[in-house]
C-alpha cells in the first residue's frame, strides 16, 4: 500500500512540474512582442476623447507592425479601460508597470489622471506619454513623462488676442470647475491673460462636474453683461452651460482650450456650440495629416481630433526612439531619443520636446465651432 | 428686479421637479414606513425609456411621457413585489436594502445601455421664449411646469375624492383596521407603487426635456435631494413633498442667486441648513403628522 501512495505522489508532482514548466514558456514566447500599454478610458465621462485615442493608436500600431514592426519584433497594445475613474487609473497603471511590465506608456488620458500616475511612472522608470493633458505645468521637472501636447499656458494667451481680434471683447466672464486640475488651470490661465490684455473679468463662478443644472448660474453670468464667456472645464459641462446660455437668449462666444476638441460637444450642445473659440494644435489640412485623415474616416466614419492626432504620433515616435536608441527597455537611452527629436513627420505635427519639462513644441492653429463643425481659421 | 424674477422662475423649474420625485417617496413611506431606495433609479430608468421611444422609434413626445409614466408603473410593482410583498415585515430594513440593491442593479442596465457617458436628449419642443418684461421663458419649461401641475393636481384629486385615495389614506392610517374594513391592503399597496413610480418615471422624461441631457447617474442626486425635501415637507404628506420641493429649488437658487460667487459652491450646504434649521423648530416637517408617538 505504502508504495502506491509514493507513486501516486510522485506522479502528481510530475504533474504539476511539468504544468509549471509550460506556464513559463508561453510566458517567455510573449515576450517577442513590444508591449505598450495604453491606460485610456472608453467609458464614463472622458470617453468622448478616449474613444478616438484608442483607434488611433490601433491604426498606428497596425502601419508599423504591417511594416514589419520595430528591431524585428511587433509592436502590442495593452490596453484597459479606466473608466474615467482616476482611481482605477492609479491600478491599471500598476498593473501595467508590475505585471505587464511594460517600458512604454501611451497615456493617462486626463490632466488629473496623468497628475495622480506620473509620479509612479517616473519612480519606475517608465516611459510615458499623454496625448491630452493639458493642466499647466504638468510635465515640468520629469525625466520620463511627456505630453504630445503643447502647455495651455503657451495657447491660451493666443486666444484671447483672437477673441479680441474677431469680436472686440471687452468684458468676460468664467465658468471655473473646481475638481479637475485641466479646468481648474485653464480658468487660472484665461484669467492671467485676459487681465494682461486689459479685458476687464465681470464673475467668475465655481462649478462642478456632473452638475446639471445651470439655470440660476447663467441668469447671475448674463447680469453681468459679458462679451464672451470661458468654459474651463470638459465637455459634458460645457455643453449644458452653452445650452442654457442660449436658451437664456446669450448671443456672445464661448472660449476654452482642448475641452473644445470634443466632437461630443457638437452632439450634445449642437447649434449652441456655434462661435466656440480654442487655440488647436491640430490642422487636418496639413499634407503630413492625410493618410492620418483617410484611414480614421475609413475606420471610425468621423474626423479625428485633436487627441487622435497626438495618439497616432505618440506611438510612431515611441517606434521612432525605439530605433534611435536601440533598445525598448532601456528606458534612459530612449528618453533622450525623444528628447532629441526634431520636426517629426506626423500628423499632429510634433517640432519637438522641451528639456526641462515632457511637453511637445507645437503649433497653435485658431480653431472656431460653427454650423456644427470645427472650422479652422487663418492665421 | 427682473433679476429676482427671472431667479425665482429658476427657482420654481428646479423646484417642481424636486416635488414630483418627493411625491413618490412620500406616498410609499406614509404607507409601508418605510423607504423606496429605488425611486431616484426608476426616475433615471423613465428618462431613458423616453430617449429610446423618442430617437429609437421615433415616436413623438407625449408618447414618450406616457410610456415612461406606464414603465416606471411596472417597475413601481416590481419593486413591490420583490422588495416589500416578499419580505417579510419583521425585518423592515431587508425590505429597504432590496431596494437599494434593485436600484443598483437599475443603475447598471443603463451603465452598460449608455456606456456611461451622458446621452443627448434631443429637443423636442420648439425652443421658443416668451419674453414678460425683463423676464425670459422658455416654452420648454411651460411645458413642464404645467404638465407637473397637472399631475399634482390630478393626484390630490385621486387621494381626496377618489374611493381608491380614500382606501390608500386608510391603509396608510392603520393597516390593521383598514383591512378589517374590508380593503385589500394588497391591491391598494401596488397601486400605490405604481403611482408613485409612475410619477418618477415621468419626472424623468420633463428632466431630460430639460436639460437635453441625461445620464445613469442622474438618479442618484435627485434621490438624495428627494429625501431631504420629503423630510422638510413632513414624512407621508404630500402637500409637505409639494411645499418642500418649491422651498429647496428656491433656496438653492436664491444661494446662487446672491452669494458671492466664490461661495456659490456651498449652495448645497445652504439649502441643507435651511432644512435642518425648519427642522429645529418643526421635527415633523412642515406639514407632517408621524413623531414617534404615533405608534404609541
Amino acid at each position: 500500500m505504502r508504495r502506491k501512495n509514493n507513486l501516486y505522489l510522485f506522479g502528481m508532482v510530475a504533474v504539476v512540474f511539468c504544468f509549471m514548466l509550460f506556464t513559463f514558456s508561453s510566458i517567455s514566447f510573449a515576450q517577442s512582442a513590444i508591449k505598450i500599454g495604453l491606460p485610456i478610458a472608453i467609458t464614463g465621462q472622458l470617453s468622448g476623447y478616449g474613444i478616438g485615442e484608442v483607434e488611433a493608436a490601433k491604426i498606428a500600431v497596425e502601419e508599423i507592425n504591417a511594416a514589419g514592426g520595430v528591431l524585428g519584433k511587433k509592436l502590442e497594445l495593452i490596453h484597459y479601460d479606466t473608466a474615467s475613474d482616476h482611481r482605477q487609473t492609479i491600478n491599471i497603471v500598476r498593473k501595467l508597470i508590475q505585471q505587464d511590465k511594460v517600458t512604454l506608456i501611451c497615456g493617462p488620458l486626463a490632466s488629473q489622471e496623468a497628475k495622480l500616475t506620473f509620479p509612479i511612472i517616473e519612480e519606475a522608470k517608465v516611459i510615458a506619454m499623454s496625448p491630452s493633458s493639458l493642466a499647466p505645468g504638468l510635465t515640468d521637472g520629469y525625466k520620463y513623462c511627456f505630453r504630445n501636447t503643447a502647455a495651455e499656458d503657451k495657447l491660451v494667451p493666443l486666444c484671447v488676442e483672437k477673441a479680441k481680434e474677431l469680436w472686440k471683447i471687452k468684458k468676460a466672464a468664467i465658468f471655473q470647475v473646481q475638481d479637475d486640475p485641466y479646468g481648474k488651470g485653464m480658468g487660472e490661465e484665461f484669467k492671467k491673460s485676459l487681465a494682461a490684455k486689459g479685458i476687464e473679468i465681470t464673475i467668475i463662478l465655481p462649478f462642478n462636474q456632473k452638475e446639471t443644472d445651470f439655470s440660476a448660474k447663467v441668469t447671475r453670468v448674463l447680469a453681468t453683461k459679458p462679451d464672451t464667456m470661458v468654459l474651463a472645464g470638459l465637455y459634458n459641462e460645457q455643453s449644458l452651460i452653452m445650452l442654457e446660455a442660449r436658451r437664456q437668449g446669450y448671443e456672445g462666444s464661448f472660449l476654452d482650450g482642448a475641452g473644445f476638441t470634443s466632437p461630443k460637444i457638437i452632439e450634445i450642445a449642437g447649434d449652441a456650440a456655434d462661435n466656440s473659440l480654442f487655440i488647436s494644435t491640430w490642422s487636418m489640412e496639413r499634407k503630413e495629416a492625410k493618410r492620418f485623415v483617410d484611414a480614421f474616416r475609413k475606420n471610425t466614419g468621423k474626423d479625428p481630433q485633436q487627441s487622435d492626432a497626438n495618439t497616432y504620433d505618440i506611438i510612431k515616435v515611441f517606434a521612432n526612439a525605439i530605433e534611435m536608441a536601440n533598445s525598448y527597455t532601456d528606458t534612459d537611452a530612449l528618453q533622450k531619443a525623444l528628447r532629441n527629436v526634431k520636426n517629426f513627420p506626423g500628423p499632429s505635427g510634433i517640432l519637438g520636446f522641451e528639456q526641462k519639462s515632457g511637453d511637445a513644441i507645437r503649433k497653435g492653429y485658431p480653431t472656431i465651432i460653427k454650423g456644427k463643425k470645427y472650422i479652422l481659421l487663418e492665421d | 428686479m427682473g433679476f429676482l424674477l427671472q431667479q425665482l422662475i429658476n427657482g420654481f423649474m428646479l423646484g417642481a421637479t424636486y416635488s414630483l420625485l418627493a411625491i413618490g417617496y412620500t406616498l410609499v413611506f406614509g404607507l409601508l414606513k418605510l423607504l423606496n431606495m429605488a425611486h431616484g433609479e426608476v426616475y433615471m430608468i423613465g428618462a431613458f425609456f423616453g430617449w429610446t421611444i423618442v430617437t429609437m422609434i421615433h415616436l413623438p413626445i407625449y408618447l414618450a411621457l406616457l410610456g415612461a409614466f406606464v414603465i416606471g408603473g411596472i417597475l413601481g410593482i416590481i419593486v413591490e413585489f420583490f422588495c416589500f410583498r416578499l419580505v417579510s415585515k419583521d425585518y423592515p430594513l431587508a425590505s429597504m436594502l432590496s431596494t437599494i440593491g434593485l436600484g443598483v442593479i437599475l443603475q447598471n442596465f443603463a451603465l452598460v445601455f449608455s456606456g456611461g457617458e451622458m446621452v443627448r436628449f434631443p429637443e423636442m419642443l420648439r425652443t421658443s421664449n416668451f419674453y414678460i418684461g425683463p423676464v425670459i421663458i422658455s416654452e420648454v419649461h411651460l411645458v413642464i411646469f404645467g404638465i407637473a401641475l397637472c399631475l399634482m393636481l390630478m393626484l390630490n384629486i385621486l387621494i381626496y375624492k377618489t374611493k381608491l385615495g380614500k382606501s390608500m389614506r386608510a391603509v396608510a392610517e392603520d393597516k390593521n383596521v383598514a383591512s378589517m374594513y374590508g380593503i385589500n391592503v394588497n391591491v391598494v399597496t401596488m397601486a400605490t407603487f405604481f403611482i408613485s413610480s409612475s410619477l418618477a418615471g415621468i419626472t424623468g422624461v420633463l428632466t431630460a426635456l430639460a436639460y437635453h441631457s441625461i445620464t445613469p447617474f442622474m438618479g442618484v442626486e435627485q434621490g438624495l435631494k428627494g429625501l431631504a425635501v420629503i423630510v422638510l415637507g413632513g414624512l407621508g404628506s404630500v402637500s409637505g413633498a409639494m411645499a418642500g420641493g418649491i422651498i429647496l429649488g428656491l433656496s438653492e437658487v436664491i444661494a446662487i442667486a446672491y452669494l458671492p460667487a466664490d461661495f456659490t459652491g456651498y449652495k448645497d450646504a445652504i439649502a441643507f441648513a435651511i432644512l435642518i434649521g425648519i427642522l429645529l423648530f418643526k421635527p415633523t416637517g412642515l406639514f407632517g403628522k408621524f413623531g414617534l408617538e404615533e405608534k404609541v
